[in-house]
């Protein structure tokens, strides 16, 4: 991988990792801002705050793509569409474990895997260009 | 598709660096379209054509 390609993405990683802990800050003001008992404006900015971060998470990856060549970028979306497909396939079969009992889980979920599985295809993409 | 990059780099004594330098991508996407993993567009295949001075269909093969 060319030194600014792998430079790059190291970077996006880094800066990606810094940004899923600001994403965890927010969530757990979001949690505190939930326990309000009135229904004010501060409420709702306080819960919809874990948004900006997330928003962030996908101009970060945004960017990093728009800035690699077009066999990174392929890999990329492999990587993305991966991640589709495993969450489809989550989704389905979690249904149905629900319909057995499991317990219902929050659609917030869903972008934890997404970006868990498209992070282990990052790593290997970085990791095979050495 | 099959390609005749590696013969073509090797006469020259470049390393898939090299090449990816001169290229303006990655190593990764040299090797990639040397081992046949990867076609590269028509615009990259137009790059590797002006860089080795040899028309498309010469390097490249169905």
């Amino acid at each position: 991988m060319r030194n600014d390609t792998r430079q790059l993405l190291l970077v996006w990683m880094r800066q990606f990792g810094l940004m899923i802990m600001v994403y965890i800050a927010a969530i757990a003001i979001c949690a505190w801002g939930s326990t309000l008992d009135a229904a004010t404006p501060v409420r709702a900015i306080l819960i919809l705050l874990p948004v900006l971060p997330g928003l962030a998470l996908i101009g970060l990856t945004v960017r990093a793509y728009r800035q690699c060549d077009e066999f990174i970028q392929l890999r990329m979306l492999q990587a993305a569409a991966l991640a589709a497909i495993v969450v489809a396939v989550f989704a389905m079969v979690y249904y149905f474990l629900e319909l057995l009992g499991l317990p219902r889980l929050s659609a917030a979920w869903i972008s934890n895997i997404v970006w868990a599985v498209f992070m282990v295809q990052m790593v290997r993409l970085i990791a095979s260009g050495r | 598709m099959k390609n005749s990059v590696p013969g073509l780099r090797g006469q020259r004594d470049w390393t898939q660096a090299d090449l990816a330098r001169q290229l303006r991508v990655s190593r990764q996407t040299v090797n990639a379209i040397e081992t046949g993993r990867y076609d590269p567009s028509l615009p990259l295949a137009f790059a590797i054509a002006k860089l080795f001075k040899q028309r498309i269909e010469e390097i490249f093969q169905p």
